[in-house]
């Protein structure tokens, strides 16, 4: 077993928030709310026009304007990550902190704790 | 609280799959629909009414309409035809479903015949056919496109039968003559939509013209409905799953197998003529196309059995699901006319997952579709009335 030291460790509240371990509930949040703040975005310039690609019709009328069809792609990409996505990294989050809790290491936190108090001296 | 490394990835690994499990099966009630918004058995649903206002809105606002014609003339002529034939029949259906706006429909219908044969006139019989339809003769001459005729009289036709309007008699006549007589040519009864092509899809709403025709006229097509079917069965079914082949030439050679793009709304037109040899081929349909997973609802646009490529009929088709937005789109059309309740909702939920519905100003439409899927859709919604009240014939 390796031992494993939290890129969360930094006071700085936000570079501990964005420098979370992706397997852990903060980890997992983040990406539940950087997908939904995308989809918010991509809403926010009016791209679920363009989704028309999928029927197979250019937003633009024209079939060589690429440039459209990559857009309404990436809009249905993120559409779906916001529904499939998001949501089951917030579940996945909450459900992790219950299990973290569940199976803690006593000894480990214990050492941990000691190593946080003897770092604030 | 800091973990072991390999634990926290295990206890994570493990916390996303059971979040998938509880998540994927739930996320469909978040889409699902009241069937009675589309789909109610008398009058017209709100969704519907939304969907409708959508069309009507762009054919009373000339700028719209030239923006929606052009981005599908960019892909395929024959979706700008459709949507126009689509959004007919579906008025002439509204304006039976709900008398008190008969006449509003009824004026729009009117205003897209008229504008469709103008075009028709102006700019040749092929306008609205992709642009092969020109490089070479039609087997039977003179060069003219069962599509293109049997849509235009089925648009007369089932505007006759909401209410009657002279004009439309004698051209929608001319029609009907001209297409039988270029079916009967065929050895598998058939009339050609391109040159040496013959289109299940366009065969089949020929022959619900001619049934409206002997509804409008007192003709009577019936010994030949009878033979048609005979033969679709002999030699135009594919032998592994029973459904009638998309496309053949006018001999009877195949050029495509069954198609989800084609066969849903065959089954639609057959009813007219052959209500038990058209609820057969939905169901074979459904079984072999229709997919139901986890509330959601699609349809493939081959069978297990046809290795099909993709193309403008059947648009994009989703890798590993095999779902097709032009199969699915259809599969409204047959299971509202087949009453398959279970499969219309499941498709209805998916619907308003994957194809990102737009309300705006009391008009629904979803992005993902384009004017003639959206077409389809509100024919979906609303066609009964028509082919029930040819059912009951004419009061003697």
């Amino acid at each position: 077993m390796t031992t494993d030291t939290p890129k969360s460790t930094s006071r700085n509240p936000i570079l501990r928030i964005l420098r979370a371990p992706f397997f852990s509930p903060l980890g997992f949040l983040i990406r539940a709310l950087a997908i939904a703040s995308v989809f918010g975005l991509l809403n926010l310039w009016g791209l679920r026009d363009y989704t028309s690609v999928v029927c197979g019709t250019s937003p633009s009328g024209n079939l060589a304007d690429k440039t459209s069809i990559l857009l309404g792609m990436f809009y249905a990409v993120v559409y779906f990550a916001s529904y499939v996505g998001a949501p089951l990294f917030l579940l996945a989050a909450g459900i992790l902190a219950l299990l973290e809790r569940r199976f803690a290491d006593p000894s480990r936190e214990a050492s941990v704790s000691a190593g946080e108090e003897k770092s604030c001296d | 609280m800091p973990l072991q490394k390999r634990k926290r990835i295990t206890l994570g690994l493990f916390s996303l799959l059971l979040a998938t499990a509880l998540w994927l099966p739930c996320l469909h009630l978040f889409f699902r629909q009241d069937l009675d918004d589309y789909f109610p058995a008398q009058g017209l649903g709100a969704r519907t009414r939304q969907v409708a206002q959508r069309h009507l809105d762009a054919w009373t606002r000339p700028e719209l309409l030239e923006r929606e014609i052009s981005k599908m003339r960019g892909t395929n002529a024959e979706w700008d035809f459709m949507g126009r034939s689509f959004l007919v029949w579906s008025l002439a259906n509204m304006a039976l479903r709900d008398p008190e706006s008969s006449d509003r429909y009824l004026e729009a219908a009117d205003r897209i015949i008229a504008e469709t044969v103008r075009l028709e006139e102006e700019k040749g019989h092929l306008y609205f056919l992709m642009d092969y339809a020109k490089g070479r003769d039609f087997q039977v001459s003179p060069n003219r496109s069962l599509f293109v005729d049997g849509e235009i009289a089925l648009m007369m036709g089932m505007r006759r039968v909401a209410r009657e309007k002279a004009e439309y008699a004698a051209p929608m006549r001319e029609r009907l003559d001209a297409l039988l007589e270029r079916m009967r040519r065929s050895p598998v009864l058939s009339g050609e939509s391109y040159p040496m092509e013959c289109w299940m899809f366009c065969n089949s709403v020929a022959l619900a013209a001619l049934k409206t025709g002997d509804y409008l006229d007192g003709t009577d097509h019936s010994d030949f409905f009878r033979e048609w079917v005979d033969t679709a069965r002999q030699k135009l079914t594919h032998p592994a799953t029973g459904l009638l082949v998309s496309s053949y030439t006018p001999d009877g050679g195949f050029l495509d197998g069954p198609e989800g793009s084609s066969i849903w709304t065959v089954a639609h037109f057959l009813d007219f003529i052959a209500p038990e040899f058209a609820r057969d081929q939905y169901d074979r349909a459904r079984q072999a196309l229709g997919v139901t997973v986890a509330g959601f609802g699609y349809a493939r646009e081959w069978p297990r059995q046809w290795a099909g490529k993709p193309d403008v009929d059947s648009g994009p088709i989703v890798p590993l699901l095999g779902a097709s937005a032009g199969s699915s789109g259809q599969a409204f059309l047959a299971a509202a006319t087949f009453g398959d309740r279970p499969y219309l909702s499941a498709l209805l939920t998916s619907l308003h997952f994957a194809a990102f519905p737009v309300e705006r100003e009391g008009s629904l439409r979803f992005c993902a579709s384009n004017q003639v899927g959206d077409a389809v859709l509100l024919y979906a919604a609303t066609a009964g009335p028509v082919l029930e009240k040819i059912r009951k014939g004419r009061p003697q």
